[in-house]
């Protein structure tokens, strides 16, 4: 009998947390068990993306969340790229290499693949995919939630520009929905709707009229998944998919989802073919379609509490659950699906701890996430056959973020980044690179991990020559490496890689020249990743984003489950693809990883 | 209860608990509009007369307008003002001309801030920021330990709850205090104009230019404006912030670009 493939990934799916709670796991316990080494750096682009191709990222080109322009050092997501067109954008997947399903496909082997990471647009392939991180919103954001309100406490700080001031008068709030963006006369508006909501204080419930259309939502209770259209230039329009969260009527308090790409009306593709969406749509009804649709945003901006969110990563799973039973009922030889919830669900829930030991105190919001999967997992193995293949994965796992370091302030400090002299640090001058002096620097750093020398032959006003590169790499990681955080006198960095040492393959003349893993605990600071400064080199972390794994790979190895017996005590997550293909006795070219089998 | 005197009541409650609680504080005066108002407001709080000390920190960059701003006023206000300085860093002559800002930044600055906590051993800031400055500034939230619905219940807030900023070691072991945090730029000057507060004169315009912000006379530009009394700076910042929105695309494009990259939740 040939074998069949079965791989649920499941992101931050973490070792340490899985032998903390295994006894209440009965069903991971039935399956081999195996910390899964991750990739450099231990990012969820990079590191899904080595899963299905076996490669290095040198071979696929994504090396870090964000990478830049070339010409102008704006820092950019890397995930798909946008190609603004007249009406509407057309994107490219960021991940260059050959995953599994392409072969498989090639080779006529029935494969579906849902929501893996880095897979917008979708491709075509045997079966069906529906693409995962990456797709992003109507507005062509990976996030962009609403705040209606009357409560003037909430509509300044971050992420104000998200927030509708409302008033209720008799009764009555007037307002819209905001839409896609739209670029007319060198201006970006937003398209919107009308929206009429009738407020009941008695009942504690809000009608909610868009249109013809009206829905009720109660006090503390979500809405159904909505759908509204909307008019963008003359005869084009936009169909988008939204809830709402009703937090209190007095004062007015109602979070709005992101507007999603309504799988039945797709505004740019996300599923292949594209009727799957409405497939989908008509067998379990209408679901969530961007890419990271758990609202940490919505949290760390003070919109929702973190109750609220956990609601909603409850309510995702769910729909996952739903889409990943309909398409297992049809014939595939391949299926690849991946839940990744439970890492936004730990970014927020994470509990800042000493994690020097092998023992973890479990948060109870994650330890009822990883009791959920087991029992999900049980209901796979009753119905699967046996000759089945099951690999359940995940792409790291998890850690403490109780300091941000920003390593552009420290090239600063060295020498090596000039920053105008009349920088404001509290101006918006203080982004995007704006306030560097590009003639006169030698380094820079943006993303997570990624440093990078600021090269003539490569950077827009490169300065340091091909043979100066070594040795500046050479001083850099040497200093790197003695970095102390003065509080503790802890190093800094667990390790600092050179690019050219850990990376090959085409596409590793773009791959950063240094890239650091940070020392548990230590993560880069978010301004950093945007290409801006801080004042303090390192300094505390307060936000409500309390976990993390942007850490140097051997503090956040995943989790590697099978059915089948594995030939390699430390497999790596490069394994993955060969494994797969190994089952249908193929090869992939220039596999880095080794098959299991 | 009209808004200004909404904001002035949470702004003084707010003073008066984190002064109950901690004693040893200090009001970080830069001379400018908004630690002026705070200064206001803690006078108000303590009907007249500051309980506690004023500290600037002086890098001594500042604009003479504003070194005899605040002369005038320590005096005239009976103000116990502490100045700070980074001394051995000047000495070794760290300054604007040479020095990157962010060095410049950290020795006199955020150093001599360090130095000047030490000495007086200060437990808790006063600060006159407002999250509502720049973008880069809206995480700013130090103070507020939040209930949950996010909101720093000022009224209901159990003393206890200011103990979870314990963490900080040494010289951060202090708390700052942002009563300013929900004004808004428009809120700060109405209230100057009610309460007939004296600012400096470089606010006002003065041949086609005023200074919307003081700070170090090397990184301190001047706006484009003719604004020279209240009411007409009132009016500008009205009609300004819809110039803002409907701004130059490129200022708008930069904006969109940093969104995009902040809605990964990573940021």
């Amino acid at each position: 009998m040939s074998n069949k493939v079965l791989i649920i990934g499941i992101d931050a799916m973490d070792p340490r947390i899985v032998n903390k709670l295994i006894d209440k796991l009965p069903n991971f316990k039935k399956l081999n068990f195996a910390k899964l080494q991750t990739t450099i750096p231990p990012e969820t682009p990079v590191a899904w993306s080595a899963a299905c191709t076996g490669c290095n990222p040198g071979k696929y080109g994504i090396f870090d969340f964000i990478n830049r322009d070339l010409k102008t050092y704006k820092p950019r997501l890397n995930l798909a790229t946008e190609k603004p067109g007249i009406i509407k954008s057309e994107y490219v997947c960021a991940m260059k290499g050959e995953p599994f399903w392409r072969v498989l496909s090639d080779n006529k082997i029935k494969t579906s693949v849902i929501r893996w990471p880095v897979t917008f647009p979708p491709e075509k392939i045997t079966g069906r995919m529906l693409s995962g991180l990456g797709v992003v919103d109507i507005k062509g954001m990976l996030n962009s939630y609403s705040f209606y309100t009357d409560d003037t406490n909430l509509m300044e700080g971050e992420g104000k520009e998200k927030v509708v001031s409302v008033e209720i008068k008799e009764g009555i709030i007037d307002t819209y929905l905001s839409g896609p963006l739209i670029r007319k006369g060198g201006e970006i508006k937003d398209a919107r709707i009308d929206m009429k909501i009738e407020v009941d204080d008695e009942k504690k419930e809000i009608l909610v009229k868009i249109g013809e259309d009206k829905h009720v939502v109660k006090e503390k209770n979500w809405s159904d998944i909505i759908r509204a259209k909307f008019k963008l230039y003359l005869f084009a329009e936009a169909y988008g998919v939204f809830d709402f969260y009703l937090d209190s009527i007095k004062p007015f308090r109602m979070y709005m989802s992101s507007v999603q790409i309504d799988p039945c009306n797709q505004i740019t593709n996300i599923t292949y073919p594209k009727e799957y969406g409405k497939e989908l749509v008509d067998n379990i009804g209408l679901f969530y379609t961007l890419g990271m649709t758990e609202d940490t945003k919505a949290v760390t901006e003070g919109k929702i509490s973190t109750q609220v969110l956990f609601e909603q990563i409850k309510k995702i799973e769910e729909q996952r659950e739903k889409m990943f039973w309909y398409e297992f009922d049809k014939e595939n030889d391949c299926f690849a699906f991946v839940f990744d919830a439970g890492d936004r669900l730990k970014h927020i829930f994470w509990k800042r701890q000493d994690l020097s030991g092998e023992n973890i105190d479990v948060p109870k919001e994650i330890e009822e996430y990883y009791i959920e999967k087991d029992k999900f997992i049980g209901e796979v193995l009753e119905k699967i056959d046996e000759n089945m293949k099951v690999i359940v994965m995940s792409d790291h796992g998890f850690g403490n973020f109780n300091k941000q370091v920003n390593i552009n302030s420290w090239l600063v400090k060295e020498g090596y980044m000039k920053s105008s002299e009349e920088l404001d640090l509290d101006s918006k001058e203080n982004s995007l690179f704006n306030f560097v002096k590009w003639p006169e620097t030698k380094a820079y750093s943006l993303g997570f991990t990624s440093v990078y020398l600021n090269l003539k032959s490569r950077e827009g006003e490169g300065i340091v020559s091909d043979d100066e590169k070594d040795k500046l790499v050479d001083e850099i990681v040497m200093k790197l490496k003695e970095l102390k955080d003065s509080d503790n006198k802890k190093n800094v960095f667990t390790n600092v890689y050179k690019g050219k040492e850990v990376y090959s393959g085409k596409h590793s003349s773009l791959s950063p020249d240094i890239v650091v893993g940070f020392n548990q605990g230590y993560r880069m600071s978010w301004k950093n990743a945007v290409g801006a400064l801080d004042k303090e080199i390192i300094s505390d972390n307060e936000e409500e984003w309390k976990g993390d794994h942007l850490i140097d790979r051997s503090h956040v190895p995943g989790v590697l489950f099978t059915n089948f017996k594995i030939n390699k005590e430390n497999p790596s997550i490069m394994d993955i693809c060969p494994t797969v293909l190994g089952f249908f006795d193929l090869e992939g070219k220039e596999i880095d990883g080794e098959s299991l089998i | 209860m009209n808004h200004l005197d909404e904001l002035e009541n949470k702004s003084i409650y707010i003073i008066r608990e984190a002064y109950k609680k901690f004693g040893k504080v200090t009001l970080l005066w830069s001379i400018g509009k908004d630690s002026t108002v705070l200064l206001w407001l803690c006078k108000k709080a303590f009907f007249g007369k500051l309980p506690f000390p004023v500290m600037h920190i002086d890098t001594t960059y500042k604009f003479p307008e504003m070194y005899a701003f605040r002369e005038k006023y320590a005096k005239e206000w009976d103000l116990n003002l502490i100045v700070e300085k980074n001394k051995e860093a000047l000495e070794k002559g760290i300054g604007y001309s040479g020095h990157d800002s962010l060095t410049v930044c950290t020795e006199l600055k955020t150093n001599a801030l360090k130095i000047g906590i030490d000495k007086h051993n200060f437990k808790a800031l006063f600060v006159g920021i407002r999250r509502d400055e720049h973008g880069i500034r809206a995480k700013e939230r130090v103070f507020s330990p939040r209930n949950k619905e996010f909101k720093w219940n000022y009224k209901d807030q159990p003393p206890e709850l200011w103990d979870q900023y314990k963490s900080k070691q040494k010289h951060e072991e202090h708390i700052r205090v942002h009563p300013l945090l929900g004004w808004t730029e428009l809120d700060v000057w109405e209230y100057i104009k009610r309460e007939n507060i004296p600012t400096c004169e470089l606010y006002f315009a003065k041949d086609g230019k005023r200074y919307r912000s003081l700070g170090c006379m090397p990184i301190t530009k001047p706006i484009e404006s003719n604004a020279n009394d209240i009411d007409k700076i009132i009016h500008e910042i009205k009609t300004s912030d819809v110039g803002e929105r409907s701004g130059r695309a490129q200022d708008k494009e930069e904006a969109n670009a940093m969104q995009k990259l902040r809605s990964l939740g990573y940021m």
